[in-house]
């Protein structure tokens, strides 16, 4: 929430009997204190239900908070007592786009670049949440839009170079890239996007000095690396793109592309027996990390999808990469506060936080519950590989095996 | 291909991921045509110094006239997207090619059933002049057709033709000629191949080795226009669905049981991979050299599947370890058309696979002990097969310089590509010349045939009119079939071969030929199915350079059998049969 829409909101004045609460919620907020403030905006909600400027701070305040569920009820809520109020449909749009609900921030944006159709953060907000939702000529044509407004709004270049680049729009990525690195030459982001608009274009050298430039300055070097994995393979510097395969695979040992492009990699350098078993690893692991790449992308198109998220903690269980389920669950406990009531979640937790003996207890009052469930027998083989029961953990596997056999391809 | 970058949003849109490129969104490369010879690795002087043949479009001279029904041209439906093929053989057995020209069918079957498309059955008089005797030949039934397959499945010594559906596939018997044409009985039923479902490519080989022809069929889509989805987001508009989302249908695989029927073997035989996918092209190629078939399977937006014979007709799934499952990146691609050919003269067979737009059609390198290289980016490939979509494909040697040059049948999916700037629903087939192991885009210099534009997607290679060289026949999607003529290529010496097999299959499918001339060696299968729904001449066609003899030939036979001949003259055809002395053919239309 911006100072801007607060002050917009009480220019409106507020109803008397609740001015002094929201004075005293404002004060608190304007002081970084969002906590303080819920007390006297709930109490201004509850005396005057109907009054949307009490919803629309309470909501504000949920939002600085973090509590963007809550925030979006009360912020909808508003919408609704008083519609065609702009920064209502701001901190809406806001709230629900922090929650993963695209859609209706998408709808609460479109109000606002209606009214305002010069705002240039409002299109740049507005053509976010629409790629998120999958409405990607939409959400470029809006980026667009705010380009031409103001090609110098923070973030702008990149999200739309991106845009262009995913809607196979390269001359046009290259260009925004570009000028958007003359403006900030030490933008990894930037440069990444640079680069892979200039391979796209067929511009090897160039891609690939864009991306060494990207790879010094990004903060998580993993895309870039692949990127130029893949232009240093296209320039023929097999070794060269053998090492940030290599690399990038260290950082993420999941990207089943990268795994296969290892052996590719190496078949054509003659080394045959190498190129044999980074395919055979490929072909082992492949449909578990096809349906986690299918779920992650489902979760990364709904975050509020809980079934998404643990579905990806249980992949990367089964991967025995305990530290992103747990990730993954924390992301779906989020989305669907009642999971976190499972015990096998709160296995996965405790053996995240190296407690394996308190998490072996969830996994095995888990099982008491559900016995056939392949998730309890895999989370008891992990507490168990950590516990030295190796034995245990052998038979455990056996069962998730044996549950999960007609469903592996 | 992953390429997860997470942007951080400014602003208070934070902790947002990306969402990921579609495979259809991948970024373009602009394509670069070579008019004459200018490729990366340069020339032989031999190929500058050489003449380019010419392909003109012969169409009306020739006497092809049909015009293709695929639905409707809107295309609601992925159904109406897959187009039909062609097959070279020789259906009357006067030693030239005819074609079989398969059609499909309106979405709404016509009220006068006189008036349905159908297909043709061109008869060749010799010289590449061509008339329609389908309907006297038994083989001009409507249906909704896509694939046409011809091999002697019954040795009789004639060749018969099978041909895919949505529905029911027909295999057409070929019972001889009677008053000059050459008559067909429909026997899928009798024969057990009627099963109905959605069958694409297929092709015939010996897979078990007891002389008789096995046959792979490929499936694409569980799919039933009343209850398949409409309207799918296609780069900001609405096109059909598919085929992603949609139930893949399992391939088929039929033993040969010697007596006219088939049974189905994937099970028992390995050739269950124990998942669908959609597949659209198929080959059967002795990609090991271990002497027996093996199967390369093209799969739209899935990987691709190899399987390798290891015996008595059993298979294993190979593709992910031989590296012929995805693209270099790791990457599905959207396979249609495969063939196999030694485009780098070390013996051992190569592969080629069309893609879609956006993507490059993969040139693999087989390394031998099964072990394959995306060669596709040095091969100079990537860029110049990019932009286009592709269909069916054939190694062949269009010049006769002595090694396998490409073509690529192309046409878009969409009629919406038409709206989009750099992409369009009919396009230009392409030609690949190989210069050295490198290969360079030809059509500017190899004539004006080449810039027909339409949505092609079958098509064969040939000689249609019997002078030596090899012509060509491409299939449009709603749209009339293109023939190009070779013109200039016999100038330079050639050889062929029609393989006969005694213990082997009767048409001799499979068999091995390695031929010796002017210093080269070059080494090609027996083997007409291939490509995409097609069927190639079947006779194996080697270019010489200037090589006026081959100075060594050696068979090996399906069967085991080896035979080895030479010297033998140029410009001629030799009838090849299993354990006997090549024997050259008059010229047919003589």
């Amino acid at each position: 929430m911006t100072a801007a829409a607060l002050l917009a909101l009480l220019q409106a004045g507020p109803d008397p009997a609740i001015a002094p609460l929201l004075q005293a919620g404002r004060a608190a907020l304007e002081a970084g204190r969002p906590a303080e403030a819920l007390a006297p905006f709930g109490e201004a909600v509850r005396r005057r239900p109907n009054a949307p400027d009490a919803h629309f701070y309470l909501g504000g305040a949920l939002h600085r908070l973090g509590r963007h569920a809550e925030a979006v009820a009360e912020l909808a809520r508003a919408d609704e007592l008083g519609p065609g109020n702009e920064p209502v449909e701001w901190a809406l749009g806001l709230a629900a786009a922090a929650r993963g609900d695209y859609a209706l921030a998408a709808g609460a944006f479109s109000k606002v670049v209606a009214k305002s159709p010069g705002r240039a953060e409002a299109l740049f907000n507005l053509g976010v949440v629409q790629r998120r939702r999958g409405a990607s000529a939409e959400g470029t044509a809006a980026l667009l839009r705010a380009w031409a407004i103001d090609p110098a709004f923070p973030g702008l270049a990149a999200v739309l170079a991106e845009g262009l680049l995913d809607d196979g729009e390269l001359e046009r990525a290259e260009e925004v890239a570009a000028r958007g690195v003359a403006r900030a030459p030490g933008d990894g982001t930037l440069l990444f996007l640079l680069g892979r608009a200039k391979a796209g274009r067929g511009d090897v050298a160039g891609a690939i000095e864009a991306l060494d430039r990207a790879v010094a300055a990004a903060k998580d070097p993993f895309p870039v690396l692949e990127e130029r994995s893949l232009a240093r393979a296209r320039a023929g510097d097999l070794a060269g793109a053998e090492a940030d395969c290599r690399a990038a695979l260290v950082r993420e040992a999941t990207s089943a592309g990268m795994l296969y492009h290892l052996g590719v990699l190496l078949q054509r350098q003659g080394r045959r027996e190498e190129a044999r078993a980074a395919f055979e690893r490929h072909r082992a692991e492949a449909p578990l990390l096809a349906d986690l790449k299918t779920n992650l992308d489902r979760a990364a198109r709904n975050p509020l999808d809980g079934q998404a998220h643990s579905n990806v903690a249980f992949l990367y269980l089964q991967l025995d990469r305990i530290e992103r389920a747990a990730e993954a669950i924390r992301r779906a406990i989020e989305a669907q506060p009642a999971l976190g009531q499972d015990r096998t979640v709160r296995g996965i937790l405790l053996l995240a936080a190296g407690k394996a003996a308190e998490g072996r207890e969830e996994f095995e009052a888990a099982r008491a519950e559900r016995p056939d469930f392949p998730g309890v027998h895999l989370g008891l083989q992990r507490c168990c590989e950590r516990l030295g029961r190796a034995e245990e953990a052998a038979g455990h596997r056996a069962r998730f095996e044996a549950l999960t056999a007609s469903k592996r391809r | 291909m992953r390429r997860a970058f997470l942007a951080g949003l400014p602003l208070l849109l934070a902790s947002c991921g990306r969402s990921e490129a579609d495979a259809s969104d991948a970024a373009r490369l602009p394509k670069t045509s070579s008019p004459t010879a200018a490729p990366a690795g340069a020339p032989s002087p031999t190929a500058k110094q050489r003449p380019q043949p010419q392909f003109v479009d012969f169409t009306a001279e020739s006497g092809v006239s049909i015009r293709t029904v695929c639905g409707d041209p809107q295309k609601t439906f992925i159904v109406e997207s897959l187009g039909t093929g062609v097959a070279f053989f020789d259906a009357d057995g006067d030693g030239d090619q005819d074609l079989f020209h398969g059609n499909g069918a309106p979405l709404t079957p016509p009220a006068d059933p006189a008036r349905a498309p159908r297909p043709a059955l061109f008869l060749n008089d010799g010289k590449g002049h061509f008339r329609d005797v389908a309907s006297q030949a038994g083989v001009d039934h409507p249906g909704a057709w896509h694939g046409t397959t011809a091999a002697d499945f019954d040795g009789d010594g004639r060749p018969d033709l099978l041909v895919t559906a949505w529905g029911k596939p027909a295999l057409y018997r070929n019972l001889g000629v009677a008053g000059g044409v050459p008559r067909f009985a429909e026997v899928a039923a009798p024969a057990r191949l009627d099963a109905a479902g959605w069958s694409t490519s297929a092709a015939f080989a010996d897979l078990d080795r007891d002389g008789d022809l096995d046959l792979y069929v490929a499936h694409y889509i569980v799919f039933d226009p009343k209850t398949a989805p409409r309207d799918c987001p296609w780069k900001g508009m609405k096109a059909y669905c598919g085929p992603e989302g949609l139930t893949p249908e399992p391939d088929a695989l039929y033993r040969n049981e010697g007596d006219g029927t088939f049974t189905e073997a994937k099970g028992e035989w390995g050739y269950d991979p124990g998942e669908a996918f959609y597949a659209l092209g198929v080959l059967i190629a002795d990609l090991d050299g271990d002497e027996d078939p093996d199967i390369y399977v093209g799969n739209d937006s899935q990987r691709n599947l190899l399987f390798r014979n290891v015996g008595d007709g059993r298979a294993e799934e190979v593709g992910v370890g031989a590296g012929v499952a995805y693209g270099d990146e790791g990457q599905e691609q959207a396979s249609m058309g495969v063939d196999a050919g030694d485009f780098d003269g070390d013996g051992r067979l190569d592969l080629f696979v069309t893609n879609f737009e956006g993507d490059y059609s993969t040139l693999y390198r087989n390394d031998g002990d099964l072990a394959f290289s995306d060669v596709t980016i040095p091969a100079g490939l990537e860029r110049i097969t990019w932009a286009d979509l592709g269909w069916s494909t054939r190694f062949f040697d269009y010049d006769h310089d002595g090694d396998e040059d490409l073509f690529s049948a192309n046409g878009h999916v969409y009629p919406q590509a038409n709206k989009v700037p750099g992409i369009s629903y009919e396009q230009e087939n392409e030609l690949f010349r190989n210069e050295g192991g490198k290969f360079v885009l030809a059509n500017a210099s190899a004539g004006p045939g080449w810039g027909v534009k339409r949505s092609f997607r079958g098509a064969a290679v040939g000689d249609l009119d019997e002078d030596g060289d090899l012509d060509l026949v491409f299939t449009a999607l709603d749209d009339a079939s293109t023939v190009l003529r070779n013109d200039g290529a016999d100038a330079t010496p050639w050889i062929r071969f029609l393989a006969v097999g005694r213990r082997s299959a009767r048409d001799g499918v499979g068999a091995l030929l390695v031929l010796e001339a002017g210093g080269r060696r070059q080494s090609k299968e027996v083997r007409a199915n291939a490509g995409y729904l097609s069927t190639f001449d079947a006779r194996v066609h080697f270019g010489l350079g200037g090589a006026e003899r081959a100075d060594t030939l050696s068979v090996r036979w399906p069967s085991g059998r080896e035979d080895s001949f030479g010297p033998l003259p140029a410009r001629r055809t030799y009838r090849l049969v299993e354990g006997a002395p090549p024997e050259p053919i008059p010229r047919a239309g003589g």
